[in-house]
């Protein structure tokens, strides 16, 4: 999904927004090397809270596609199962849209092509990971940038729908 | 006729009130001020509760369906009163619902009105994701859990899951009878 379809008249805020994670991860050890000297680079500051909760849920999301990857392999449940994977590689990209990292940290940041393997779940156990992942969403709400937030709303209401969405294919089998 | 919700009160006249596609389509996004927030999801509630009652009349008479529908009705008004509550402990007045709403799509089989149901789940979402861009934590948080109540119901009647529930675009497949 295109950033600009997550909310009108977002799109131009967008890109500011990026820029400023940039600005908090990168630009900073650049400004303190300006005001304090080169030994000021060897502790840059920590990022922003919201930057860490956005790594937080990025990786969370992709131990979720590493789960349903290693879980829809196979068996009676596999449509079930990548239907739901489907919307979790979605918002994996979307939540890493959002994050922009200089390329000496981008190495640690979890992209969709990067899951690798899950620990295979059951389905009762995906469903509770499922629910406990919409519970942390909205319990990480507070301080987030309003469109950060929105989105993190939304991936937390379609996490949680994901687990009548299993047990109803559970039952059918 | 088309009205905006939370600009003017209806009067009992307004045989079409607020569009359904409309109310809610314009609620995320950009900022708005809490109040007109708060009265686009009490638009959007009162918008799925008269939507309620058309769904229960065109399902199953006893049926599980039906016990279903009047289960989500009743949420609604819960969340309609709590709107109110909201709208009027910030000095405002909550905007009275229409007599009718044009409804978007024609409702005569029982199809239909799981489609309906679905459509009305949609827009509420819509509406409370407006809220969660608000920085008022509470109203975030409320805001948030309501979008994943109404993704929640909508999944129940179309039996399929979302990747955004409530964010614009993600309803239009929505109407199928």
């Amino acid at each position: 999904m295109a950033d600009d379809r997550l909310v009108p008249g977002l799109a131009a805020t967008a890109p500011a927004r990026r820029a400023l994670l940039i600005a908090s991860v990168a630009a900073l050890p650049a400004v303190l090397a300006a005001c304090r000297g080169v030994q000021a680079l060897g502790t840059p500051p920590p990022p922003p809270a919201d930057v860490d909760t956005l790594r937080d849920a990025i990786e969370h999301e992709t131990a979720l596609v590493a789960s349903y990857a290693a879980a829809a392999t196979g068996g009676p449940l596999a449509p079930v199962l990548a239907v739901v994977l489907a919307d979790h590689r979605q918002h994996l990209a979307q939540l890493s849209s959002r994050l922009i990292e200089p390329a000496a940290h981008g190495s640690t940041t979890p992209t969709p092509a990067a899951g690798g393997r899950g620990v295979v779940m059951t389905v009762a156990q995906l469903e509770q990971a499922e629910q406990a992942a919409s519970d942390r969403l909205i319990a990480q709400l507070a301080g987030l940038p309003p469109v950060l937030a929105q989105l993190f709303a939304s991936i937390a209401a379609s996490e949680a729908t994901h687990v009548p969405y299993l047990r109803a294919a559970g039952q059918g089998r | 006729m088309t009205s905006v919700p939370g600009s003017s009160p209806r009067g009992p006249a307004d045989l079409t009130g607020a569009s359904l596609l409309a109310d809610a389509s314009r609620a995320a996004g950009t900022p708005q001020p809490v109040i007109t927030v708060l009265q686009s999801a009490l638009a959007a509630e009162e918008a799925a509760s008269y939507g309620y009652g058309v769904v229960g009349a065109q399902l199953p008479q006893g049926s599980a369906e039906q016990a279903a529908a009047t289960t989500d009705w009743v949420a609604h008004m819960r969340a309609r009163d709590r709107l109110s509550t909201l709208i009027t402990a910030r000095g405002a007045t909550p905007v009275p619902a229409a007599v009718a709403y044009r409804l978007p799509l024609p409702v005569r089989t029982p199809a239909a009105a799981r489609s309906l149901a679905a459509t009305l789940e949609d827009r509420v979402a819509q509406a409370y994701l407006a809220l969660v861009a608000l920085p008022d934590r509470s109203l975030r948080s409320f805001g948030a859990k309501q979008v994943r109540a109404a993704a929640l119901r909508a999944q129940a009647w179309r039996g399929s899951v979302q990747a955004f529930p409530g964010l614009p675009g993600k309803s239009d497949a929505l109407g199928d009878p």
